[in-house]
């Protein structure tokens, strides 16, 4: 079922490396973070996961859902998880300069500048492979303190980063909520940038039995078309449905 | 002389002896360990509890009584199931709380024998015949009276934890972008509480309910003005978010939200597990028509930890009344009909009247029945 979020945006004919997804939340869960997480390990492509605010444990129990292991993959390093609920703990606990949010504790003028250097350290080592960069919910870096300008100074790190090297594509998850300013702006700004930008909702009349919310796919590379999506999230997949056929 | 020749390679499967945690349930939804909240038809909605390792924030009515209330019945459960408590609070002593928790009241045994009236003999079914009907539908759990306070055993005081504010002296001037002196301390004693009691290496058979009464009320000394959003306040969230996570923990916080501002909050409910706002009947002039109900009660958040599924929305309900009374605290589905809310009819018997009655109303628009001209 998680092959029908690729096949709707037509991602299994289109080549993304070399290209970046930007994919805006207004509601939980981020159901099309993880179909593409599925996607890139089922194409065998290795992959940097960065968390800021969930555990290794919670993207292995979705993936066991969507048909993927996590932790198989962790282990034969086909997968690379950086950030995360542990390291924020140890954060606290050990004051150590080289875990990435060590910069809530000891100032620092580039907050960002571990975690990038751990993600080009892990990307340098694997030379020409293709490989994802994935990185969930960005606006977590606000509520830990990072200002608008570094956040998006280290997208474009992590932009050109994939851009170099031409294997690699990008996808980034980030949370809006319509009173949260600072979010709004940062989320548009990077829509521009990105090449493809998925905007989920959840629907604007209240929640319905049939439908879990509605997405609205924007491609900024040539066909430039913007089309919409209703979904509905299952415990094994996602199923995408035309405006209305839901009921059908 | 008799070899022992093992002539298969089959092996009994034993049970795996997983160390069961006390006061928590395996959930059927999503197979995750779930905290009783200490309200039974809370607990029916949430599908047992809170989940274990979760941050749980409540969302305050107007000066907050009934939010105290809700953090009340869950240490008290706490304390019923001998679990470790940890109150936090700046705006009142946290032994307060801790010494007046309302205490269990233990219900009459119902008969269980009007269920079957069917003495004939079966025909078919013979084997049946002397087995009685069990009603599957009992859900055990735990009623309080608040009006009672709990007097916790001597033997129990050592499971016991409070933070009221003071600065510990190990809390350094910190140069990093996480500021506030009490946030800090509450995340050092949050830690060594884990610590000193062990919770963290998984063998542990006991949880740790951590209590903050009124995070981000003015004591708290957030300097975050209306323009900027304060980022200590949702750092600590997540820090506290991480501390529970890997430890057999579960946190409630109560929030004063229309202290705070809009993103501010919206940012807390991206970070929290679970999120339940209450509203009593004084804010809101046009809920005074319900006469049964003391507020409501909406689950606004409730995430799913294994899977994509969503937990709640799947009938369309999220907007609870409750009614808190001394001896019990009741959540009844609201019916929402032309901007006046109706609830079920109230019966006596009290454990019908729970989630069985439907609520498709006009918020939910895609049901068919709503299609027949």
């Amino acid at each position: 079922m998680a092959d029908t979020v690729i096949k709707a945006l037509m991602l299994d004919k289109i080549q993304m490396d070399g290209k970046s997804i930007l994919i805006i939340q207004h509601s939980d869960g981020s159901p099309f973070l993880h179909s593409l997480l599925t996607q890139s390990a089922r194409q065998g492509r290795k992959i940097v996961l960065v968390s800021f605010s969930h555990s290794v444990g919670y993207y292995h129990n979705v993936g066991t859902r969507l048909g993927w292991n996590l932790n198989n993959l962790l282990s034969k390093n086909q997968v690379v998880f950086i950030g995360g609920l542990q390291a924020l703990k140890d954060s606290f606990r050990f004051q150590n300069s080289s875990n990435p949010f060590d910069f809530l504790f000891n100032s620092n003028t580039c907050p960002l500048q571990t975690l990038l250097f751990s993600i080009k350290e892990v990307i340098s080592n694997w030379g020409e492979q293709p490989f994802s960069l994935v990185i969930d919910e960005l606006d977590c870096l606000f509520s830990l303190g990072v200002k608008t300008s570094h956040v998006v100074n280290f997208f474009q790190q992590c932009h050109s980063l994939v851009q170099l090297n031409s294997k690699g594509s990008l996808i980034i998850s980030m949370g809006v909520t319509s009173t949260d300013k600072e979010n709004i702006q940062c989320s548009t700004l990077l829509s521009h940038w990105s090449d493809l930008v998925l905007t989920e909702k959840g629907l604007q009349t209240g929640k319905s039995k049939d439908l879990t919310g509605s997405l609205i796919v924007n491609w900024n590379i040539s066909p430039s078309t913007e089309q919409q999506f209703h979904f509905k999230c299952y415990d094994r997949g996602i199923k995408m449905f035309a405006p209305g056929t839901a009921v059908l | 002389m008799a070899v022992n020749v093992q002539i298969s390679s089959f092996q009994k499967r034993t049970k795996i002896s997983t160390t069961s945690i006390a006061g928590t349930k395996i959930s059927a939804l999503n197979s995750t360990l779930n905290v009783s909240s200490g309200i039974i038809s809370l607990d029916n909605i949430m599908d047992g509890g809170f989940p274990l390792g979760s941050l749980c924030l409540i969302e305050e009515d107007l000066f907050g009584p009934y939010a105290k209330i809700m953090t009340k019945y869950f240490l008290a459960e706490g304390a019923v199931q001998k679990n470790h408590l940890l109150s936090a609070s700046l705006n009142e002593n946290p032994w307060d709380l801790l010494n007046n928790l309302p205490s269990p009241v233990t219900e009459p045994i119902r008969e269980t024998n009007a269920l079957i009236e069917n003495k004939e003999e079966l025909k078919i079914a013979w084997r049946y015949e002397n087995l009685t009907l069990e009603d599957n539908n009992q859900r055990t759990g735990n009623a309080f009276d608040l009006s009672i306070p709990y007097a916790i055993p001597e033997t129990q005081r050592s499971n016991l934890a409070v933070w009221c504010g003071e600065s510990t002296r190990n809390v350094q001037e910190n140069k990093g972008t996480l500021r506030n002196p009490n946030c800090l301390s509450l995340l050092s004693t949050v830690k060594e509480a884990i610590e000193k009691w062990d919770l963290a290496s998984g063998n542990s058979s006991n949880l740790l309910r951590v209590t903050v009464s009124s995070f981000g009320s003015p004591f708290w000394k957030f300097d975050g003005n209306q323009e900027s959003v304060s980022t200590d306040f949702t750092a600590t969230l997540l820090l506290l978010k991480s501390m529970m996570r890997s430890a057999n923990a579960v946190a409630v916080v109560t929030i004063p939200h229309q202290l705070l501002s809009k993103a501010l909050v919206g940012r807390s409910r991206k970070i929290a597990d679970v999120v339940i706002q209450l509203k009593s009947l004084r804010e809101d002039p046009h809920l005074s028509d319900l006469m049964d109900v003391h507020g409501i009660l909406e689950m606004k958040k409730m995430m799913n930890l294994t899977s994509l599924k969503p937990i709640l929305g799947q009938d369309g309900t999220t907007t609870y009344g409750f009614k808190a009374t001394k001896r019990k605290f009741k959540i009844e589905v609201a019916h929402w009909q032309q901007n006046k809310l109706h609830l079920p009819p109230s019966v006596e018997d009290d454990k019908s009247t729970s989630e069985n009655s439907s609520s498709a109303g006009c918020s939910s628009g895609s049901s068919k029945t709503n299609l027949d001209f």
